[in-house]
């Protein structure tokens, strides 16, 4: 008798472990696809300051690429503005989410910069003008698309897009497990709060897991060390590695509270038992 | 039976915190050649510590420069124990040439921000009286301009926070970008060497200038430091 309780205490024992990887799978997932796979908490990001940042990174690689040239830098201002920045920046994100290629309509801009630069060569005798300006504006030209350019965005809409092919057949199989699991430890025990609380092992410690590592890397602060530049988007990513591993942190919040659910569940069944005069 | 309360109770800590130990081993195990991958490819786009991103420029130059009145190293030793090395993006130096008309900063590190306020002395470079050679950048109709009409024998003053050197120039010469670079390479640590280049030529051109005149000019004074071989790698 009392090898069968210890080999079905060892077992319960297993099952709630095994449950509590199961939940952490699901956790990260789930987390996963809210946080970093998120197109709203992406454009969420880019905000006002990120535009402004960028404007004046393009504002200043046009400068930085006019000096050398000997053409006079002033010819560069004002061609642009910032709701130029942002509505081309916007156009640029969507259509990488949409999966679509994004050409900005530059016709306004490059006809200012000819306009400029054709006035800054009054007076001075230089043969192949027209060639000059034509070479010159189709550089300033690159030089606004590259900035507008988010590399990093395609590169995480390629991996949503494989990520999500397998991620509900993942939460299915995953979900049927959790299922099954926790009725075998339920159905285990004749009095039912013995196998609510090795379901609260297993959810106390997927929210103590959810929150351990994500944790440990926001208060190190790792996720800071990102070799990206310029400064306007490494904060981008920084803030939204950081988003996602608060949203681990809501993940594991979330098991703490089923945690504490399921313990009140497993006092309240155990008192009824004990009132009903089982021990 | 309070005591057997609290047991489980505390259960409710405990279990939660041994599966948590367990199931890090065993993922830290189990996925051992993922993590390696992943470490692996993090280590490409991450650094020890968090990037610093200078948008001020520094001067160093007016902090430690010697005080009014007194008398600036021109020879002797300097030890590198003694001075501060410059910061990134910081003014360090001014560097001068009378009879040309050229008078500007000169800062540590060749940046775009940097060339629009003086020269900017490449970082893989050393500043002066190191032993080694100190390569200038400068736009070409800004500061630089004045190159067109620099000459073989030419004297270039280039005052620093903890010295004033002269150099000569011992060649002007126009190359291409590539071989420039090339030039750099084979010659950084030959001897003390200032290499000054702004691009070439110097009116408007159809499109980017890929020729650099450069200028290459011997140290006639000015103190040596003493510095540790591999100090600075």
């Amino acid at each position: 008798m009392k090898g069968r309780i210890d080999a079905r205490f060892i077992v319960s024992y297993v099952l709630s472990f095994v449950l509590s990887l199961i939940l952490l799978c699901g956790s990260v997932l789930v987390a996963i696809e809210i946080s970093l796979f998120n197109q709203n908490s992406f454009v969420g990001l880019v905000g006002r300051n990120y535009y402004t940042a960028v404007y004046d990174e393009v504002t200043s690689g046009m400068r930085s690429y006019t000096i050398p040239t000997g053409i006079d830098v002033s010819v560069v201002e004002g061609i642009v503005s910032v709701d130029d920045i942002m509505s081309d920046l916007n156009g640029c994100m969507y259509s990488i989410f949409e999966g679509s290629d994004y050409t900005p309509d530059l016709t306004k801009m490059d006809e200012q910069l000819r306009a400029n630069v054709k006035a800054s060569f009054e007076g001075l005798e230089l043969e192949n003008q027209d060639e000059i300006i034509d070479a010159y504006v189709e550089d300033i030209n690159n030089v606004y698309i590259n900035n507008i350019k988010m590399p990093v965005l395609k590169y995480i809409v390629k991996a949503k897009t494989v990520y999500d092919r397998y991620l509900i057949p993942a939460l299915i199989i995953l979900l049927g497990l959790v299922v099954l699991i926790g009725a075998t430890l339920i159905m285990m025990y004749r009095r039912r709060y013995k196998g609510l609380r090795y379901l609260a092992y297993a959810t106390g410690a997927a929210a103590v897991m959810s929150f351990g590592l994500p944790f440990y890397v926001l208060i190190k602060g790792i996720y800071r060390n990102f070799l990206l530049s310029p400064e306007h988007f490494y904060n981008l990513m920084v803030s939204y590695v950081r988003n996602a591993l608060m949203t681990c942190l809501s993940v594991a919040l979330f098991w703490a509270v089923v945690t504490v659910l399921l313990a009140l569940s497993a006092g309240s069944l155990r008192k009824r038992t004990i009132k009903k005069g089982f021990s | 039976m309070k005591r057997e309360n609290s047991v489980k109770l505390l259960a409710y800590i405990i279990m939660p915190v041994i599966f948590t130990i367990l199931g890090y081993v065993l993922l830290a195990v189990a996925l051992k050649p993922v993590w390696d991958l992943a470490l692996g490819t993090a280590t490409m786009f991450m650094g020890d510590r968090e990037p610093v991103f200078e948008s001020k420029l520094g001067n160093i130059y007016e902090a430690y420069a010697p005080k009014q009145g007194s008398k600036p190293v021109t020879e002797g030793i300097v030890r590198s124990s003694d001075i501060p090395f410059p910061e990134l993006y910081s003014k360090y130096g001014e560097i001068s040439c009378e009879r040309i008309g050229i008078s500007c900063d000169v800062y540590w590190g060749d940046s775009d921000e940097v060339l629009e306020y003086g020269a900017g002395n490449y970082t893989g470079s050393f500043p002066p009286g190191y032993g080694r050679m100190v390569l200038l950048a400068g736009h070409n109709q800004t500061y630089f301009l004045p190159f067109q009409y620099a000459e073989v024998g030419d004297i270039f003053k280039f005052s620093t926070y903890y010295g004033e050197y002269e150099y000569e120039v011992k060649r002007v010469e126009v190359y291409d970008e590539n071989d420039l670079w090339s030039y750099v390479v084979d010659n950084l640590d030959e001897k003390e060497e200032l290499v000054m280049y702004t691009c070439y030529p110097f009116h408007v051109v159809v499109g980017r200038k890929t020729d650099r005149m450069t200028l290459f000019c011997d140290r006639i004074s000015g103190p040596d430091v003493q510095w540790i071989e591999g100090q600075f790698d």
